[in-house]
């Protein structure tokens, strides 16, 4: 049987395409094929009646049959190869093998941990099996003195973890506590422009960001960029940024929340969603502070059943279809115009 | 050059860079932004990373950028979330208030017009609040996914065992102070609300305000209409495994019975439903009854070893959506319940539950299902 031959150039050509076809294939998706390539099963697209909604148990599902050790440890070596020198991934590998020793083998799991931390990484094994130990100590610890530690202030409390973490793991703890040693460096800055004497809120969040890029280097971006939203909220909830805030006009105010998410890395749109949104909110507690004036004149001036019927009327005059709702928080105990507002938060 | 042997090269590199290997599976990212609700306390640590972390710190949905390590590797690099704060003591009508403002912030932050919530202990309860004040404001239903996490929803027995000072207890807010610290003194805070709205009766009927997680549910229902998929992980373990910090309240002071049924609080314990007469048969997570926890469907967590874990929801006890009448099965079964206790689901220590994997897994589940 014959089989037809391609000239060159087209041979190069068709490659060049498959090659370019496919690398556009890998990168590029409409938005519909983001979602459906998402979705092993087929979607719900039922409508719930009434309390009840349909569930979605059509997702593809594995086999869950009994777990295969020799696979089990080949995943998990193979999951941590990359990052086991990285003390916290040592101490994840070991919770992970410990929580899968104690489900399979919950009368003799202790005996098995040297042996399979040998198995899977021989060259590695003392030293893990040291961390095993260390955090078998240190949890062990954290039960026996859990009375002390709780009698503690929070800053002791932090202290005599701290020591004993040392104590436990020597220099390792800060790699294994990496994170919580980051989250502390900005907690520490807010503390920090919270108890600068002066300063407009703008000027403290550009200390409060110079800050945190001094202190987390080029892990600061990536913070900004994805925790811009809480980070902000952090800021605008120190005492000292919404004391300021408050004592600025109207207008004034606005503004300075602008710059202050601007600072934060925030774009034209997500700023002018902002704007929109705080004026809203201003709006609202405009009625809400004319409210709670009204509200009190009726409480010292009706009793019974005419302070009820006044109050109603007020706050459908107020709130119309918001009004239910004010009732049922007021019922609660709860009223929302009666503190002192958030800004930038409600 | 043969035909069929370039089209056999062009399949293989076709194949070989569209697809990813097998044993790497990954959560997939969703396509609404993930917000996570703390319960009571659950806030005085910076960002909330430690609250919604593994026990070191980590975030549980911190992406992973270039060369990073200390991030979650089960995610997708693009997955988006928000930690709200809310008072951490207070009833739900002011944190499921002060929720829903955070999300209206998030969402002018992000451009994004949908949420799927996470919400742990009492972070469950808020959510549903939040969910109707972002539907009434916003005029359609925001909330995709509203998925509880060892949620009393109908309400918890420690919560009235320390409102009435029964033994082991001197002061509400000195035993709060204990167990959560001094975050219960700062400003704003206000311990006794924030207990009453964790009994499911109005606590005192002649305090002039009408408390509890009965009359909540009745103004925040589950079901269809503020939250599209409303879902719920139960939480229940032994005592020989329990965080130090709840096995004490065991030992000092009462042992939850979570697992009898009742269409009223048979035993007058603060929580709907009665025990079975057995309190030691896992049947709570040191804080609430497995009888309290459930709305919606329910959802199983499953451990893979040695891949990323799975969530499905299940629908075999049912869907409860009138959240103060759940049926006989809903209150009783400890099908799908995840043998944690209510502290282990979050970071806080000592445990070896997998924060990381079990959050991923969610997050892959949510995805999967289009949301």
């Amino acid at each position: 049987m014959s089989e037809k031959t391609i000239s060159k150039p087209w041979v190069v050509f068709l490659l060049v395409a498959i090659v370019v076809s496919a690398c556009f294939g890998l990168f590029w998706q409409t938005p519909e094929q983001a979602v459906s390539d998402e979705v092993h099963a087929p979607m719900l697209t039922a409508t719930a009646v009434g309390n009840v909604e349909p569930t979605e148990n059509d997702r593809g599902r594995p086999e869950l049959n009994e777990v295969d050790e020799a696979q089990f440890i080949a995943d998990l070596t193979q999951k941590f190869a990359s990052v086991i020198e990285v003390k916290h991934a040592q101490i994840r590998l070991l919770e992970q093998l410990i929580s899968y020793l104690k489900s399979r083998y919950p009368e003799d799991w202790e005996s098995r941990v040297e042996a399979l931390l040998a198995q899977m990484y021989p060259d590695l094994a003392a030293e893990l099996l040291a961390k095993y130990q260390s955090w078998s100590n240190y949890n062990a610890w954290l039960l026996t003195e859990r009375d002390v530690l709780r009698a503690m202030s929070p800053a002791e409390r932090r202290d005599a973890l701290w020591a004993k973490r040392f104590d436990a793991f020597g220099a390792d703890a800060e790699q294994i506590w990496a994170a919580e040693l980051r989250n502390r460096k900005i907690e520490e800055a807010l503390i920090a422009v919270d108890e600068m004497a002066e300063g407009l809120p703008e000027e403290k969040l550009t200390q409060f960001v110079a800050s945190v890029r001094d202190a987390l280097g080029d892990k600061a971006e990536p913070l900004l960029a994805t925790r811009r939203t809480e980070l902000m909220d952090r800021f605008l909830s120190l005492d000292s940024v919404q004391q300021e805030l408050r004592n600025l006009p109207d207008s004034t105010r606005l503004a300075s929340l602008r710059e202050i998410r601007s600072g934060l890395g925030m774009d034209a749109q997500a700023l002018d969603r902002w704007t929109a949104l705080d004026k809203r909110r201003d709006e609202l507690w405009t009625t809400g502070s004319n409210y709670m004036e009204q509200r009190q004149s009726i409480l010292a001036e009706y009793t019974g059943g005419e302070q009820r019927r006044r109050l109603q009327a007020l706050q459908t005059a107020l709130f119309a279809e918001q009004s239910e709702l004010i009732q049922r928080e007021e019922q609660s105990g709860f009223f929302r115009f009666a503190g002192e507002r958030r800004i930038g938060r409600e | 050059m043969k035909l069929s042997q370039l089209l056999s090269i062009g399949i293989l590199i076709l194949v070989s860079t569209t697809t990813s290997p097998a044993f790497a599976r990954d959560a997939n990212k969703t396509q609404y932004p993930i917000v996570f609700a703390h319960g009571m306390a659950g806030f005085d640590d910076i960002l909330g990373y430690d609250y919604w972390g593994d026990d070191y710190g980590v975030y549980v949905l911190d992406t992973c950028q270039w060369g990073e390590y200390y991030c979650n590797h089960d995610i997708h690099s693009g997955q988006e979330s928000f930690v709200a704060s809310v008072t951490p003591f207070a009833g739900s009508e002011q944190r499921g208030y002060e929720l829903y403002q955070d999300i209206e912030g998030y969402l002018a932050s992000s451009g994004h017009s949908y949420v799927n919530i996470i919400g742990h202990s009492q972070g469950g309860l808020d959510l549903r609040k939040a969910a109707k004040l972002l539907q009434d404001n916003r005029g359609y239903r925001v909330v995709k996914y509203g998925i509880s996490i060892s949620s009393p929803h109908r309400g918890s027995p420690i919560a009235q065992y320390v409102l009435n000072l029964q033994p082991g207890v001197q002061s509400v807010l000195a035993t709060l102070a204990d167990y959560f610290g001094n975050t219960i003194y700062s400003g704003g805070n206000d311990a006794i609300a924030a207990l009453k709205q964790l009994v499911n009766h109005d606590f005192d009927p002649n305090d002039g305000v009408t408390t509890g997680t009965y009359a909540f549910n009745q103004n925040y229902p589950a079901g269809s209409a503020n939250i599209e998929r409303s879902r719920s992980f139960l939480t229940g373990q032994d005592n020989g495994n329990m965080n130090p910090a709840l096995y004490l309240l065991k030992e000092l002071w009462t042992e939850i019975d979570g697992d009898g049924y009742a269409s009223y609080d048979a035993n007058g314990d603060g929580a709907l439903g009665t025990g079975d007469g057995d309190a030691s048969d896992n049947d709570d997570d040191g804080l609430v009854g497995i009888n309290s926890q459930q709305m919606g469907y329910r959802l199983e967590y499953w451990e893979c070893y040695g891949c990323l874990d799975y969530v499905w929801a299940q629908s075999n006890t049912g869907y409860v959506g009138d959240l103060n009448a759940p049926n006989q099965t809903q209150m009783t079964s400890h099908a799908w319940k995840i043998n944690q206790d209510h502290l282990d689901v979050i970071g806080v220590p000592p445990d070896t539950f997998d924060e990381m994997e079990f959050y991923a897994a969610i997050t892959d589940f949510i995805a999967d299902n289009g949301f």
